[in-house]
């Protein structure tokens, strides 16, 4: 493998971690909060590519405008979700995921009627390649890694040092107890779920700019996330940022070498540290 | 008076199942019969999924046990030329050696972290398929898969041309797995399941072997759904990698829920229900997956342990199990 190839696989992996990594903290943080599985969840992502899409193309916004407003808008319409589908009927958590499956069935046919089924693509933002010593490197990509991890040290800060982050910590810890502490789980449960809500869309808006967008887009990310979640072990924000690297490079460095088969290679080395560990790499709850 | 109850059931289902056998009379539409048929089969898997459900544990591979199946009937058919009589209980014992040598290990993984093992499970089953090469066929699968025949004494033979044979098979099939699924539930071994899905550490601290048993109950699942693919396979004549895999298992639990996984006759009613449902949708165009989803909500939020819970019945085993675990619960919190 050359320096080129061998730059080019990094970053992609890269770039795909950092998705997976996006949608799998949210997924994980639900499943945490909520103690549900949530099918909705890359539907948030579709929502964001398509919310980002509308601002540039529709209403002619900047790209860097358009991404934080779709965050936002995904992340109130999270809000209301909890409150109006998710609540009444938290305690049975079968119930919860057929419902999310309803929603993704609303959310895809209503895009896909709304927007058809044509996939789209917004035009190039950032424009140009950089080249670092032999390497060239995109740099609309550097940009979309650099917001993201700004968005995912932005969680990590905000669940470690920020009050109502702690408030969510312990929530997960113990609802019951937190309670009697004085927190207010259900406002706390309502807030983070649409903050993972939001980091879906941003992980959709960010990929707006890169791939192109189609109703169907949230699924394979979806099942992606589900299985980084598990191997990172639920529950773990660390296990989940390792996992959502080992899988992204598994993809990245395997599209490249073996093509298509690689993707078989990550599901067999999950179903082996499954296997041998079943917490996954850093859960803690069984 | 117990006694009484349990008799009319039993007429009722008999009454049931004589205008079930009846229908083709009347029934003349092939795309009915269709849908029957489809019903049914759906069913079978859909009550293996129940079974596996009911020991606690939510599989999403048994679309994909669907697919080995009938992938595994269409092969020994063509490559091999056996009979589909013999292939049909065969791909039910291979989805099912199969289903046993992944369960096992599989099993041990507590709610979510099987759930999650079972997608990429289904995704892994998917990948080999569609990379099998020759042997199975690539992206185009196996066509011309070969129909039934039966053989009889003399110079006649009935062969699987029309519909109606086809119903009459999937019938037999559906009454038998109803009946093993019913021995089942009323048995010593659909106790220990139960046991197990109402609380596995205290099934366990009880002496039940939690790996063993929920091996087993896969295990069965597995081989219904396997023989569910093969009937499929030589029903539909052509078998691609997506004809069955996640999604179907993603329908498989939508259908037992929605219907009630209580009861036998649950994932039955689910089935028909829904798949009425997506029939009469389809009037509605490009609407129909939004309809669909919203009817979803709309029933989980007012009807959450499914459409059996209208009757009455409820979703556990022992209610008693229920109000101890609540009180256990309680004290450790």
């Amino acid at each position: 493998m050359d320096l080129q190839l061998g730059g080019q696989v990094i970053v992609n992996g890269v770039v795909l971690s950092l998705m997976y990594i996006l949608l799998a903290l949210g997924i994980g943080c639900v499943f945490s909060i909520l103690r549900v599985i949530s099918f909705a969840h890359g539907e948030m992502y579709m929502l964001g590519a398509y919310v980002t899409w509308m601002l540039v193309t529709w209403a002619g916004m900047y790209y860097l405008i358009a991404l934080p407003l779709a965050i936002v808008v995904v992340f109130l319409l999270g809000l209301a979700l909890e409150r109006v589908l998710w609540h009444p009927i938290l305690d049975n958590p079968m119930a919860c995921l057929i419902m999310s499956l309803g929603l993704l069935f609303i959310l895809e046919g209503g895009a896909a009627s709304i927007f058809g089924e044509k996939a789209k693509s917004l035009a190039t933002q950032f424009p140009g390649v950089l080249d670092m010593a032999g390497v060239y490197l995109s740099v609309e990509r550097l940009v979309m890694v650099g917001i993201s991890v700004v968005i995912v040290l932005g969680v990590l800060f905000f669940l470690r040092n920020h009050k109502q982050g702690q408030a969510m910590r312990a929530v997960t810890d113990n609802p019951e107890v937190a309670a009697l502490q004085g927190i207010p789980v259900s406002r706390i449960q309502m807030i983070g779920f649409g903050i993972t809500c939001a980091l879906a869309a941003a992980g959709g808006g960010l990929v707006a700019s890169v791939l192109t967008i189609s109703p169907t887009m949230g699924l394979a990310p979806l099942f992606k996330a589900f299985i980084v979640v598990v191997l990172g072990g639920l529950g773990s924000i660390p296990g989940v940022i390792v996992a959502g690297f080992v899988m992204g490079f598994i993809d990245a460095i395997g599209l490249t070498l073996i093509g298509r088969i690689a993707s078989l290679l990550g599901f067999v080395i999950f179903v082996l540290v499954l296997l041998i560990r079943p917490r996954g790499i850093m859960g803690y709850e069984t | 008076m117990k006694h009484r109850v349990i008799s009319r059931k039993l007429v009722a289902c008999i009454v049931f199942l004589v205008i079930l056998v009846l229908l083709p009379i009347f029934l003349k539409s092939p795309y009915e019969l269709h849908l029957l048929i489809t019903i049914m089969t759906t069913s079978i898997a859909a009550l293996g999924f129940r079974l596996v459900y009911n020991t606690g544990k939510t599989s999403m591979a048994q679309g994909s046990f669907v697919a080995i199946g009938a992938y595994t009937s269409a092969l020994m058919v063509i490559r091999l030329g056996l009979s589909f009589w013999l292939t049909l209980p065969l791909a039910g014992l291979v989805a099912a050696a199969i289903g046993g040598i992944i369960g096992y290990p599989a099993l041990k993984l507590r709610g979510a972290y099987f759930t999650i093992l079972t997608f990429g499970l289904a995704e892994a089953i998917h990948l080999a398929l569609l990379n099998g090469g020759n042997f199975t066929g690539g992206v185009m699968g196996i066509t011309e898969i070969p129909s039934p025949v039966i053989v009889l004494p003399g110079q006649a033979s009935i062969e699987f041309i029309s519909k109606v044979p086809f119903y009459y098979l999937a019938l037999a099939l559906l009454v038998l797995t109803l009946v093993v699924m019913y021995r089942l539930d009323h048995s010593r071994l659909g106790r220990i399941f139960g046991a197990i899905h109402d609380n596995d550490r205290l099934a366990e601290s009880l002496g039940i072997n939690l790996g063993m048993y929920t091996t087993l109950a896969f295990t069965i699942a597995c081989f219904f759904s396997g023989l569910a693919g093969a009937f499929l396979a030589h029903y539909v004549g052509v078998i691609t990698p997506s004809s069955y895999g996640l999604w179907q298992g993603v329908y498989y639990l939508i259908y037992v829920i929605v219907g009630g996984a209580g009861n036998i006759f649950g994932p039955i009613i689910g089935t028909a229900g829904l798949t009425y449902l997506s029939r009469f949708l389809i009037a509605f165009g490009r609407y129909q997956l939004i309809i669909y989803g919203a009817i979803l909500i709309v029933f989980m939020m007012f009807l959450p342990n499914g459409l059996l819970s209208l009757l009455g019945r409820r979703p556990t085993h022992f209610p008693g199990v229920d109000r101890i675990r609540g009180y256990i619960s309680r004290s450790r919190e």
